[in-house]
């Protein structure tokens, strides 16, 4: 049924092919037997597609040449019977002649040829790879069924901190039941775990997910049975979800693992599935999913770490979906009095957003390759004007030829169909060399894609960015045509008259000339103020002292088995072990382990208790929480304030220590040293933890933001397995890796070493959405600006070559060279300051959309500004320098005499 | 101003290769496009497939020359296509055939006499 459907779709693509061939003949003929033929040929077609699609597309090819040659030939010998001059028939054939002579023509001016192709295949290539991207990133759905009813939950409570917060356990809970117009919530978290492949121990990302999370992106396993809700009840049988990667990589895409168990970090789980090919939620590198056993009846707490989506009811907006979770985010102090009692939301400015899940995995990028596009569409611009600048040279320089051909009875429509033929050839070959381009570019943007950037594995050449690219071609043409018509005047004898020598410019055409050139000189100054005050923003972002000292700084990632170390107090000894050997290692100054690193990883906002506040009482506050060894503060070169750091004895879990940022110590206990005060973790029941020493703050968070008072308890109290090492040394951080290694093996053969960087490698990964959009922008600008020159030269230029004869009269009448050259230049500059000034006035209204990439520098920085004038204005002056400095060469004797 | 019937037979030889094998095509009976194609294809041993477009230009001509109809007889009903239209040899195109087979088997003989058609061709 659907071989004979899609045969019958091909004869129907059969007549549309052969009706498009039997343009080549004559309209009477096409009249008369064009349906017959067609008809004729829809059944050979069927009858060749039922031998299979070669055949058939052998069929269309040898056809091609048959009719062509069929119908050249009919046109002539209708032209035999009825010779009539402005026949079609004509038209057609002189058209074919015409395409040939244009193309020789091109072929005989390279130099025209080449730049204009060139030029137009950069702006296209540029455009077509940046939309590419926007395109996979940014425009197509995610890989669910409905997507776009799909939404993320998050809190946030900007008064105690600017980043925004997962769910609680028991608002998840609460939301899943209340929420009517959400069909579903499902929450996740993510960890690793270690699991251990033909021996080797390696260190695997997996989630912990709500049963309801599959259900709610509506995506089911490829292999085996979803998680179900009886899996995800506390005490449950442990479970899990292969990622198809995973199973491929560690299990050879065997199907019987299904069924088996596997140990995860010494627990048994039992494989029930894989899920398909391409899925990874939240990201691509998760290789397993768990369920996360939440406890509908436990104590709700103050604790957001779970990250959720949801999938809007059919007829529900997000907007009203938001209003709805607002109004029941009121009720949660009355239902919830053990989480948020006491004021809390009033007081933190707590509540519930429901931001698109396309909106929220892009996140901040979504900024970035807008600009990026935008730099790229300007670029584009600036080529066409530049194109259409040397096509209009081109014409002028042939309007004698042209007029001779009006003279000699060409219609003035044939003369503009011989300039457009000759646009169209130079915008298509240009075209199929920027996709060429283009296909180079995406491939080079995804490679230099800044760590993070969502979606980097949907960006592809698709057919819309094909047509795209098209499209800009055909519009190029049209425009380039434009030109040209200009260019032919109607009245010949006038046009032959003036083409010859002429005392002065003629000065419409030159205006036309300096439209484009003021244009493009004020996109290079948009482009050249975003770059700038970019780079700016750049500097600014690597002179920002984070607190720490990033250099000579090595992290590693460690996992120890628990099976191996059911107790917490032997694997601290463990890891006491490893930091102990590898300080004592030559060329290691401070070695210390924590549970996330400033800037790369985000710290527990957790509820802490906090006593002996100057009034003497006690609170319960969320307060930034990292967990940390003895050596940690050292090795990450922190600066001690007062106090002392960590030392052994704060990691006795009986009478531990505690840290405080400078600014928490502010706030807590102003004007008193924080030493001696007491704090501790609510996450269980800790003792209260006493302040030995306070550092100065960090920026833990983002490089960008005020850093955040933070609380360091010691990483005994947490009871994992996992901690990140930062090793300070005094020579290149990574040459120490294998003696590292070494000295952790040394302790336990088994541990698996993960995710190893320098630390000034992670900052830069942080810092490389900038770099990635400064580094655009700019090779952007340097184009722009490269062929803002060349227009510029050739403007002024050719108007040098014009006003020869004036010039000599000029020279003959006393004017000394260096007064010629600077009438030149003046007149370089005169366009320049023109573009320059309406470049400035919209960079003034348009910087605005870099505002929130920038960092302590304005949109329309003055410096920034003035940079880019002064620099224009020498460019420009470099560009009408050469041909001043012809302009001074002209003989005023051999000028005159040649007239 | 007529010619005598000899005279226009005359006129018309030799006939193009390509309108010989529409004609032998439709010596055999009436047609419509298609089936003239599949005719001339069987006709060569599938050495010759027209192309429909050139296939009309043919026709026309041939039509024009008043060697070939249009017909308004109808094949069998079922067998019939209604938006077919059928072409047949006028009584010229008929004599035309015979007068270009007989022209073409004269000039075979002269190359068989000469012994031009190797022997293993020959029928």
């Amino acid at each position: 049924m659907s071989s004979l459907r899609s045969r019958w779709r091909r004869a129907r693509w059969s007549r549309v092919w052969y009706r498009t061939l039997l343009l080549t003949y004559p309209a009477a003929f096409r009249r008369e037997h064009g349906q017959d033929a067609t008809d004729v040929f829809a059944d050979v077609a069927h009858a060749e597609a039922c031998r299979g699609n070669v055949a058939l597309l052998r069929l269309w090819l040898r056809s091609v040449p048959a009719v062509v040659r069929g119908g050249l030939q009919e046109r002539r010998e209708m032209n035999r019977s009825h010779p009539d001059p402005s026949g079609p028939s004509w038209r057609f054939e002189t058209m074919l002649s015409e395409l040939r002579h244009s193309l020789r023509a091109l072929m005989r001016r390279p130099g025209f040829t080449v730049t204009a192709v060139l030029t137009l295949a950069l702006g296209i290539g540029a455009t077509t790879a940046v939309f590419s991207v926007v395109d996979g990133v940014l425009l197509r759905p995610l890989p669910y069924p409905d997507a776009d009813r799909l939404v993320d939950l998050s809190h946030s409570a900007p008064e105690l901190s600017s980043g925004d917060w997962g769910l609680s356990s028991a608002g998840y809970f609460y939301f899943r039941e209340h929420a009517d117009l959400l069909d579903n919530v499902g929450v996740y978290s993510t960890g690793t775990a270690v699991i251990s492949i033909d021996g080797e121990p390696e260190r695997i990302d997996r989630a912990s997910v709500s049963a309801s999370l599959m259900t709610t992106l509506g995506v089911a396993p490829a292999i085996g049975r979803p998680i179900s809700s009886a899996d995800d009840t506390p005490g449950a049988a442990p479970v899990a979800l292969l990622s198809h990667g995973f199973f491929t990589r560690a299990f050879g895409g065997d199907e019987s693992v299904v069924g088996r168990q596997i140990l995860l970090s010494g627990t048994g789980y039992d494989v029930i599935g894989v899920m398909p090919e391409g899925f990874g939620f939240p990201s691509k590198g998760i290789d397993a999913w768990v369920p996360s056993q939440l406890d509908p009846g436990a104590r709700p707490v103050n604790s957001h770490y779970l990250d959720a989506v949801a999938r809007l009811r059919d007829d529900a907006s997000a907007e009203e979906a938001r209003a709805e979770l607002a109004a029941l985010l009121g009720r949660f102090p009355e239902e919830m009095p053990t989480a948020y009692g006491g004021g809390f939301i009033e007081q933190s400015g707590f509540r519930v957003n429901a931001r698109e899940l396309l909106e929220h995995t892009v996140g901040d990028t979504s900024t970035l390759l807008w600009i990026v596009l935008a730099a790229a569409a300007l670029v584009l611009a600036i080529a066409c004007a530049n194109v259409a600048n040397l096509t209009m040279l081109r014409a002028e320089s042939r309007r004698r030829e042209l007029a001779v051909r009006g003279a000699l009875g060409a219609s003035r429509g044939a003369v503009l169909r011989y300039s457009l033929l000759e646009s169209v050839a130079v915008a298509l070959v240009g075209c199929v060399l920027g996709v060429g381009l283009a296909w180079i570019g995406v491939r080079l943007l995804v490679l230099s894609a800044p760590a993070g950037l969502a979606r980097v594995d949907n960006i592809a050449l698709r057919p819309g960015a094909l047509l795209l690219a098209l499209g800009t071609a055909v519009l190029v043409s049209l425009i380039l045509g434009t030109v040209s018509a200009m260019n032919v005047g109607s009245d010949l004898a006038e046009q032959l008259r003036s083409s010859g020598r002429s005392v002065s410019a003629d000065r419409a055409r030159l205006n036309a000339r300096s439209v484009f050139v003021v244009a493009q000189v004020a996109i290079v100054v948009l482009l050249m103020v975003g770059s700038g005050v970019l780079m700016r923003s750049l500097f600014n972002l690597r002179a920002v002292d984070p607190g720490f000292e990033a250099d000579n700084v090595l992290t590693v990632e460690l996992s120890i088995s628990p099976a191996k170390y059911p107790d917490s107090a032997l694997a601290f000894q463990a890891f006491e072990q490893m930091l102990d050997r590898i300080r004592g290692l030559p060329g290691v100054t401070a070695a210390g382990a924590t549970t996330a690193l400033p800037l790369i990883s985000a710290p527990f906002q957790n509820a802490n208790g906090v006593a002996d506040l100057p009034d003497g009482s006690e609170a319960t506050m969320n307060i930034d929480t990292r967990f940390i060894s003895a050596g940690y503060t050292e090795a990450l070169g922190m600066e001690l304030i007062d106090g002392r750091v960590f030392d052994r004895r704060d990691m006795d879990t009986a009478n531990p220590g505690a840290i405080v940022s400078r600014s928490l110590a502010q706030e807590l206990w102003p004007g008193e040293s924080p030493v001696g005060k007491r704090v501790r973790p609510l996450m269980q029941d800790y003792p209260w933890h006493t302040v030995v020493g306070v550092i100065d703050d960090v920026r833990e968070e983002n490089i960008k933001y005020a850093p955040e008072p933070t609380v360091y308890f010691p990483y005994t109290d947490l009871s994992w397995r996992s901690f990140t090492f930062a090793v300070r040394t005094e020579g290149a951080p990574s040459a120490i890796l294998p003696a590292v290694r070494q000295e952790v093996w040394a302790v336990d053969s088994e541990v698996p070493i993960a995710s190893v960087a320098t630390m000034e490698e992670l900052v830069g990964q942080k810092l490389s959405g900038t770099t990635f959009t400064l580094s655009l922008v700019g090779v952007a600008t340097a184009m722009a600006l490269l062929l803002c020159a060349v227009g510029l030269y050739g403007v002024i230029a050719y108007s040098v070559r014009q006003r020869h004869f004036e010039i000599g009269v000029r020279m003959a009448l006393g004017a000394q060279a260096a007064q010629v050259g600077r009438m030149v230049v003046g007149q370089t500059l005169f366009l320049a300051a023109i573009g320059i000034a309406i470049g400035i006035v919209l960079a003034l209204t348009g910087m605005g959309v870099l505002e929130s990439l920038l960092y302590e520098v304005t949109p329309t920085d003055p410096l920034t500004l003035a940079a880019v004038v002064i620099g224009l204005v020498a460019i420009a002056a470099l560009a009408g320098a050469l041909p001043a400095r012809r302009a001074t060469k002209v003989d005023a004797v051999v000028v005159l005499q040649g007239e | 101003m007529t010619k005598n019937p000899d005279e226009e037979l005359s006129s018309r030889l030799p006939v193009m290769p390509r309108d010989f094998l529409i004609l032998l095509a439709l010596a055999e009976g009436e047609a419509h496009g298609y089936g003239i194609l599949k005719e001339v294809e069987e006709e060569t041993g599938g050495g010759v497939t027209l192309d429909p477009a050139n296939l009309y230009r043919s026709l026309k001509r041939l039509m024009k020359d008043g060697m070939v109809t249009e017909s308004d007889s109808r094949p069998a009903e079922d067998l019939d296509d209604e938006r077919r239209k059928y072409y047949g040899l006028t009584a010229l195109g008929a004599r035309v055939v015979e007068a270009e087979a007989e022209r073409l088997r004269t000039l075979a003989d002269v190359a068989l006499a000469r012994n031009l058609i190797p022997q293993s061709r020959e029928r």
